[in-house]
Parts: structure tokens; C-alpha cells; sequence
């Protein structure tokens, strides 16, 4: 561990290289008891009560939030991306699709087998669930939930994110709810990093940028 | 139904794929008001503080119950009461969310321990029997905030880290372990230290 690089980085990193080489503890997985939420809200009062552990209900109303968040986004997308994969928002999910019914997903394969697929899941506040699957040099997706709010429509992407940032995106088009949809790959896509389908809800408005608003997420994974 | 893929494609910002939930119908979004964590507990929006408390809080018990062991749970109801309390002290700028709620546990535990009389409850092999509160707090906390932080670096640079610090291998042992050139485990190595030394300053910052 005394090589040069290791030196040369010493001066400027000693603080964290030592408490590294001292080895770290593994992310606790212990939840608080709900008794300890209670104790928090008996003390600030109902208010902040108001966000129930799995409701997935968010205010309607985000008018007073700084318009100018941009900074502030790329935080949330790392927050979003991590809570995508705790258990609660599996559960969520999992509760999602009972309330939809499970998605009839007919792949319009053409005779290829399927090589990847991605169980598409709500992120929080959304309700549905869908699948997509790579078949030769196509993607087929299907998802159910509600249709898309009157002046704006689902598009279907894939993302390319290195663990919580996002890399690259590329557009597949638009989507429909509760109908198959089968899109062109673009050529020479690299699905092992372009590997997470994403749907979201883009207003009307002709910018052709991804909004910011995602409602379903799953990783491709291989069959 | 198929549809040809549309040519158009995207520079890469993260900022632009928030994924941030859809709230329903009634949702308003122009694209620049949809709220983060962050934004929402600056303005003081009383839902926020169950979403910050369902992802942090496993984190802040952790530290906790290494430190007070079973009163464990009495700090985590401090340490978000606090939060909540002092929520106009928070600075993005400053550092993350996470950063920000390790430095009030820091300091809360250190508070109780000291309010308390007593030392960390933590195994002797981790805080040595006579160690003064405050350096046997930080030990704790910094490991909780390097481990954070080093499960959230994209994995190429953890990966470096971990082959160079916990497998004790030398950087042209990491570049032929995963095939990479030389240069680039340095510089992953470089980053991920970075990222890594900033989170631990930012924890202490806010404290």
C-alpha cells in the first residue's frame, strides 16, 4: 500500500485513506419503529405528519418551491434513484399493480425470442406497472396506469446511468397506456449501458427534452 | 403498432431526469417547479420531513445504535426533531441532505452521550475504553459517511476504491484486474477520493 500512487495521494486524502484502510461498516438496514415517527409529530404537532410511510400522496400544489432548483435537481434525481430501489417502493409497487390488475403483456416478437427484459415499476406517486423486452432489434412495452392528463403524453426512453447519475438518454418515442408498443432500437445502441427504460410524462409543449417527470422505471436485465 | 425510433437525441443533464413521482391530474409542471427534498424542506413544506425521515433514517439509526445502543431510537427522534427545527440553517451549498443529517447526529450524540455521562456504548474494539466522547463520536460518523458515500459513487470508482483499499491492491493490480488502463483507475481513484473527502467535510460543516 506504500506504493508511489498510493503516497503521491496522501498528502491531499490521508483523513479519508486512513479511515478506508480501517475498513467501513455496512449500510444499516434497520428501520426505526413507527413508534419513533409518532414521537416526532407529537412534538412538531400534526402537520408534518401529513406524508403517510406509503400513500405515495405528494401536495399538488409546488408553486411556492424556488423556481430556480437546478442545482437542486441532480440531488433529487441521486434521492429518487436510491428510493427506487428500497423495499418500501417495491412495495408500493407491488401494491400499484393490484389495484390495476396485472398487465397482459403480449410481445409482438415477430419469432425472435426475447433477450432482455425490465419489470417496469411506479416510482413514487404514479400508479401502474408494466414490462418491456428487447427482441432482435426491437423494444416491446406494454404498461398500465392512468392515461396521460390532458395535454401531455408518455415517451419512452432508455437511460444510460452510471450508478446515480445519468449519463446519456435517447428517445424511443411516444407511448400509449394499456397498448403494445414496439419501437426500432436505434442502431448501435449499447444496451449493456443504455440499460434502464424509463416513461415519462411530457406536456404538450414541443420541447423535445426529456421533462423530468418519470412515472415507471425497470432495468433491462438478461433472459 | 411499430414505431421507428425518432432520430433526435439528447445531450446527457441530469438535472433534466429528475425522476421525480407525478403527482396526478391536478399536477402542475412547468418543468422548473418540480421540488426536491431539498427545495421543499427550505420552503418549509410539512409533508417533506416523512420522505427525508423514510431515507435517512436507517442510516441514522445505525450511527445511533452504535453509539447509545439502546437509546438508540430516542436519537433518531432527536436528531429529525432538530432537523425539522433547523431547517432554515440548511444549505445546499453547503452539501447534501445526508451530509447535513449526519452532522446533527454527530452532534446530537455527542450531546447525549455527554448529557448522559457516559462513553459510547460501542464494542471496545471500535472506541477504546478511555477515548474522550467527541473523537469516539466522530470515528462512528465518519465510517457511516464514507460508507454512504461510497455506495453512491458511480461504480467504476467504487470499485477502484474498494480493490485499493480494501483488497490492498497496488493501481496497476486494480488496471489489470478490470482491464482498464492505468491512467483511468488513477483517475477514478483521484475522483472517488474527492467525492469521498468532500461528503466527510461537508458532514462536519453543518455540524
Amino acid at each position: 500500500m506504500s506504493t508511489p500512487e498510493y503516497n503521491e495521494l496522501e498528502p491531499e486524502f490521508g483523513e479519508v485513506m486512513a479511515i478506508l484502510r480501517g475498513g467501513l461498516p455496512e449500510m444499516p438496514t434497520e428501520q426505526p419503529t413507527e413508534a419513533v415517527w409518532d414521537a416526532i409529530t407529537a412534538e412538531l404537532g400534526p402537520t408534518v405528519a401529513g406524508s403517510p410511510r406509503l400513500a405515495g400522496d405528494r401536495p399538488s400544489d409546488h408553486s411556492e418551491a424556488p423556481s430556480d432548483s437546478g442545482e437542486l435537481a441532480e440531488v433529487r434525481s441521486i434521492t429518487s434513484a436510491r428510493s427506487w430501489a428500497r423495499p418500501l417502493a417495491m412495495v408500493a409497487g407491488a401494491a400499484a399493480a393490484l389495484l390495476v390488475g396485472v398487465p397482459l403483456f403480449l410481445a409482438v416478437t415477430g419469432g425472435t425470442d426475447p433477450s432482455q427484459r425490465a419489470d417496469l415499476t411506479a416510482l413514487e406517486g404514479f400508479d401502474g406497472t408494466g414490462e418491456a423486452e428487447v427482441a432482435g432489434s426491437e423494444l416491446n412495452v406494454r404498461f398500465d396506469g392512468s392515461a396521460a392528463p390532458e395535454g401531455s403524453f408518455y415517451e419512452l426512453w432508455l437511460l444510460d446511468l452510471e450508478g446515480d447519475q445519468l449519463e446519456d438518454l435517447v428517445s424511443l418515442g411516444q407511448v400509449e397506456v394499456a397498448a403494445d408498443g414496439s419501437f426500432v432500437l436505434p442502431e448501435g445502441i449499447d444496451l449493456d449501458e443504455f440499460d434502464t427504460v424509463d416513461v415519462s410524462v411530457e406536456p404538450d409543449d414541443g420541447n423535445p427534452d426529456h421533462s423530468g417527470v418519470s412515472i415507471l422505471r425497470g432495468g433491462l436485465t438478461d433472459l | 403498432m411499430l414505431t421507428t425510433a425518432p432520430a433526435r437525441r439528447f445531450l446527457p443533464s441530469s438535472d433534466r431526469v429528475a425522476g421525480v413521482a407525478w403527482s396526478g391530474p391536478d399536477v402542475r409542471y412547468p418543468r422548473d417547479v418540480v421540488a426536491t427534498l431539498e427545495d421543499r424542506l427550505i420552503v418549509g413544506d410539512e409533508t417533506v420531513l416523512r420522505e427525508i425521515f423514510d431515507e435517512y433514517a436507517s442510516m441514522v439509526l445505525g450511527i445511533s445504535r452504535r453509539l447509545v445502543g439502546n437509546e438508540a431510537e430516542d436519537l433518531v427522534q432527536q436528531v429529525f426533531i432538530a432537523a425539522w427545527q433547523g431547517r432554515e440553517r440548511f444549505d445546499p451549498s453547503k452539501g447534501s441532505l445526508g451530509a447535513w443529517l449526519s452532522g446533527i447526529t454527530r452532534f446530537k450524540a455527542i450531546d447525549h452521550l455527554r448529557a448522559s455521562g457516559r462513553r459510547p456504548s460501542t464494542p471496545s474494539a471500535e472506541v477504546g475504553e478511555r477515548e474522550a466522547v467527541e473523537p469516539a463520536v466522530d470515528r462512528v460518523v465518519d465510517r457511516m459517511v464514507l460508507a454512504r458515500a461510497l455506495n453512491t459513487l458511480p461504480d467504476a470508482r467504487r470499485e477502484v476504491v474498494e480493490l485499493g483499499f480494501f483488497d490492498d491492491l497496488t493501481h496497476p493490480e486494480i488496471a489489470e484486474r478490470l482491464d482498464l488502463p492505468l491512467g483511468t483507475v488513477k483517475s477514478h481513484m483521484r475522483r472517488g477520493l474527492e467525492a469521498l473527502q468532500r461528503e466527510l467535510e461537508d458532514s462536519r460543516v453543518h455540524s
